[in-house]
């Protein structure tokens, strides 16, 4: 199913937010962030959101039960999860790091209900790009920016308007819903459509990739750029909390007289006490351990798991990080080095 | 049910097992179901609402029907709400998680068992189970240490139940004592070393604080023990006990699912990070 | 520019070749395009890394605090100064986490530092490079000269500066500079939030920190908050959860900037690392604002021996542990 929608999106989205719970990228104080769709178009000219829309199905903390009582008379009870979404606007790598992270989540040991559940409620609507960012590097790490992977409708955008194509069954019965804010698709060939993003220029991704510097980890993780790197990382959380790809959380109680809440919320291994354990042990102590942490985790640990990159070059990071440590900065000292 | 919400337990019984009372072993029992079925080696994640969990390892040996055992030293938030409690208290209780020791591959083989302060605790597990079926192991050797003689746990066990197993021989050691102890008084890989066992057919099992660990393991390798009969049980922070958390990696292992228990030989090929 | 990043590598080459300098906490290249990130030479041979450009602002001093604590006990730490970071420093010297003797200052005399992104917006790309003129800058592309008034292009903090040469300094390189670039009236933000009705106000706030994402680098950045262990860390009691409710947002928000209050130099790093825009100096200059209208401090921003919140009297007519003044 094809169709192109008249030069905008808004049509669509009003649609679809009619009997939909719609989020997007919206404009908030000058920040484009996703959130929930306000009624406006599509902001000009963005990339991708400060926020990555990972927090749809991973919330930045969320409560898991509530219990009443400590340690008598206990009762819990599980939180229920809220209805399912439509996330319209996502680019081809915040969709597919949504993938990534139900690699892990979505394991058959152990799946993670609750980002189980909200990851088969939500219907991803991606929007394929037609100009990469000054960060983007999604090629140099097995992307791409026309890529449906982990998207259940694709909009390529053309010189016409939008062509439109499902992916998945959820796609397709989202679309017949709007069908009235579409127009036919004549003529529209979604095959070249998408060839053209596909071929934008991506100057970052040109230059450089990890798979040279994959091989030998051992060598990668003695190498002496991560204590260069890590001089003047702050420790803070931004790289891992605009990650679409990062998923660690932690877990942790309220308590409120006899009442309480089990949350589990984001953590990042960036944080001097991330591992840190009772008894001050602490086995990353330094932001040279941590920096290193997070670069072989997605270049080397993730790859070993799941047998593909635990980055899909979204550049948040590279735009973000205050005191700039670039993931592809990192691959081409490594290049130097190893 | 969401894998990260536990079930409410009751905790049946509370005993001290040092004179400060600093380790007490718990014996707890879910609320709405059966225990669960688990091996030797695996661990639990133990919640007091409103504080938090932390993961404990099993010290109990599974027997249909018997209560779960725990056996816990103060040492953080935890573990010292943990120790607040009392019998009859509930606390919550999810597992088993993580691999075990290989009890099947052990079948026939000579077992030797090192252990300091609480480290015996997974141990005990172990030990147990190779005591239900004596005949299916070799000889067992078991050196323990404590600080002192009021820091041995286990006791019962110590001193009036596994030396009475056949071919079973219990080899205890302190760091200090006073008058009140005749036995050895040394660290645990010295008195390792001064015991000095063969490493044919036999595989060595160690726990205890890290450092002790360093040395045992050493002390091993230079009893001739090759890298993959030496086993560990390692500690490290982590909060959801199934590998989803993503903070208890070593390399690109996670000690929640892949470990706590590793050999040498796997430990040696993983960065030091733990 | 290029006249000074000579002046500096010079400075920074004496400094080590006199032998006491361990560190000297500069500039260098970054991976990306008018984007230079903090360094830390550790010997002469390295020094020709330093650059110094109109692109160069990453705040510096609270870095002083980490590599202090690693020092040599008699060597001394070299650092660039803005008078931003000039400030930054003088504020870890009044609060003792450094001392004077420990350090090197090269102060520059900032003329202002250029905002890639705005650049970019103007010029349809990242600049090449850039220079700050008197009245105006000239921008470089790949291509083309663009020149723009200063207004357009520069960081949103150095068009307020009140601070461009630091105070103290060992050297200085360029010329001491008395006024910021652009002189915009540094409370123009709080008065208009003042104006708006209370709950107005509130949904603003609310907006601000609902973006929160709790990562913090506002508070690693931050020259005054230097706690060996923040409040906002501690687990007993927890004064914060880690909830990003309404209500834990407000009080993470307020805690910081309390705990700055009267003693937040007006740097700007915080809002300048946050990645979701909360307009982190809003709340500081408010707090400046009415500790300078309160106490009649002309410059609330500035360390001083008896700063208003950070001396204590016995006299004090609001009384002292509820003994004096109580009537």
């Amino acid at each position: 199913m094809k169709m192109a929608a008249a030069g905008s999106l808004l049509p669509l989205m009003e649609a679809l937010s009619e009997s939909n719970d719609l989020w997007a990228p919206i404009v908030e104080d000058g920040q484009v962030v996703f959130g929930r769709w306000k009624g406006e178009s599509l902001p000009d000219n963005y990339r991708v959101t400060d926020n990555s829309p990972k927090e749809l199905l991973l919330p930045q903390t969320e409560s898991l039960m509530r219990f009443e009582g400590v340690y008598d008379q206990l009762d819990i009870k599980e939180e229920p999860i809220e209805g399912p979404k439509v996330a319209f606007g996502v680019r081809p790598c915040d969709a597919a790091a949504l993938d990534l992270i139900a690699e892990v989540l979505g394991s058959d040991d152990y799946p993670d209900e609750r980002f189980g559940q909200r990851k088969d409620s939500t219907t991803v609507v991606t929007l394929a790009c037609d100009e990469a960012g000054e960060h983007c590097f999604c090629r140099a790490v097995g992307g791409s920016p026309a890529s449906d992977r982990g998207s259940d409708i694709m909009i390529y955008p053309t010189d016409e308007g939008y062509l439109l194509r499902a992916v998945t069954g959820a796609g397709q019965d989202i679309l017949r819903q709007c069908e009235s804010a579409l127009d036919p698709a004549e003529g529209g060939d979604v095959e070249s459509a998408a060839a053209d993003c596909e071929d934008i220029e991506m100057p970052l991704a040109e230059e450089i990739s990890p798979d040279g510097v994959t091989e030998d980890w051992h060598r990668v993780f003695e190498s002496p750029i991560w204590e260069q790197l890590a001089g003047r990382c702050r420790s803070c959380g931004i790289c891992g909390y605009v990650c679409p790809t990062c998923y660690c959380f932690a877990l942790f109680d309220d308590l409120r007289g006899n009442s309480g809440v089990r949350f589990r919320g984001w953590d990042s291994c960036q944080f001097e006490d991330y591992l840190l354990m009772a008894g001050d042990h602490n086995p990353r102590p330094t932001e040279t351990e941590r920096t290193r942490q997070r670069f072989m985790h997605k270049l080397h640990y993730f790859v070993s798991r799941w047998g593909e990159y635990g980055c899909v070059g979204c550049g948040r990071c590279a735009d973000k990080c205050p005191v700039g440590i670039h993931m592809l900065a990192a691959i081409k000292e490594l290049e130097e080095v190893v | 049910m969401d894998p990260l919400v536990p079930e409410v337990a009751t905790i049946r019984k509370i005993t001290p097992e040092t004179a400060s009372a600093d380790v007490k072993t718990f014996e707890v029992q879910p609320d709405e179901s059966e225990v669960f079925s688990y091996e030797p080696g695996q661990y639990a994640m133990l919640s007091v609402f409103g504080v938090g969990e932390c993961p404990v390892s099993i010290t109990s040996t599974y027997e249909p029907g018997a209560p779960l055992e725990f056996s816990i030293k103060e040492v953080g938030r935890v573990t010292g709400a943990l120790h607040e409690a009392q019998v009859g208290h509930k606390i919550g209780v999810r597992g088993p998680y993580g691999n075990h020791f290989p009890v099947k591959q052990w079948q026939g083989r000579r077992l030797l068992f090192i252990g300091g302060g609480i480290g015996l605790a997974p141990l005990r597990s172990l030990i147990n189970y190779c005591v239900r079926s004596r005949e299916n192991f070799g000889e067992l050797q078991l050196v323990y240490g404590a600080r002192s003689p009021k820091d041995l746990c286990f006791k019962e066990e110590l001193f009036d139940n596994w030396p009475e197993v056949s071919g079973m021989q219990v080899h205890l050691t302190v760091d200090a004592a006073g008058d009140d102890w005749d036995g050895e008084v040394a660290l645990v890989p010295d008195f390792l070393e001064e015991l000095s066992f063969s490493p044919d057919d036999t595989i060595a099992v160690t726990c205890g604080p890290p450092i002790m660990i360093r040395f045992t393991i050493e002390a091993l390798k230079r009893m001739g023990f090759a890298d993959h009969k030496i086993v560990t049980t390692l500690e490290i922070k982590m909060q959801c006990g199934v590998g989803n958390c993503g903070r208890c990696n070593i390399g690109d292992k996670y000690v929640c699912v892949d470990g706590p228990v590793f050999t040498y030989q796997e430990l040696s090929s993983l960065p030091q990070e733990y | 520019m290029r006249q000074l990043q000579k002046q500096l590598r010079q400075e920074a080459e004496d400094a080590f070749a006199d032998g006491h300098v361990e560190v000297f906490i500069g500039y260098q290249e970054g991976f990306e395009r008018a984007r230079p990130v903090p360094v830390f030479v550790r010997d002469r041979e390295s020094v020709q890394e330093m650059v110094l450009n109109e692109f160069s602002g990453v705040s510096l001093s609270k870095y002083l605090l980490r590599e202090a604590e690693r020092a040599q006990e008699d060597a001394s730490i070299g650092i660039v100064a803005r008078g931003c970071d000039g400030l930054g420093i003088e504020r870890l010297l009044y609060d003792q986490c450094i001392s004077r003797e420990q350090l090197y200052i090269v102060g520059v005399g900032c003329p202002g530092v250029v905002d890639p992104e705005k650049a970019a917006q103007l010029c349809g790309e990242i600049p090449v490079a850039a220079e700050v003129e008197k009245q105006q800058v000239v921008l470089q592309t790949s291509s083309e000269e663009l020149t723009v008034a200063k207004e357009e292009v520069l960081r949103d903090k150095c068009l307020k500066c009140d601070d461009p040469t630091p105070r103290i300094y060992d050297a200085l390189l360029g010329e001491e500079i008395q006024r910021g670039p652009v002189r915009q009236n540094r409370f123009d933000g709080v008065e208009q939030l003042e104006a708006v009705s209370d709950d107005e106000r509130y949904e603003f706030w609310v907006r601000q920190f609902d973006r929160c994402l709790r990562c913090f680098a506002c508070r690693n950045v931050c020259p005054a908050c230097s706690c060996v262990t923040c409040s906002l860390e501690e687990e007993e009691p927890q004064w914060l959860k880690r909830s990003t409710s309404s209500s834990e947002q407000f009080m993470f928000h307020f805690t910081r900037a309390y705990h700055v209050a009267g003693r937040c130099v007006s740097c700007g790093a915080c809002e300048e690392v946050c990645p979701v825009g909360v307009p982190l100096m809003l709340l500081n200059e408010k707090l400046l604002k009415d500790v300078g209208e309160l106490f009649e401090e002309p410059s609330p921003h500035l360390p001083s021996e008896t700063e208003p919140l950070g001396e204590f009297s016995y006299d004090d007519p609001e009384g002292w542990r509820g003994e004096a003044g109580q009537s």
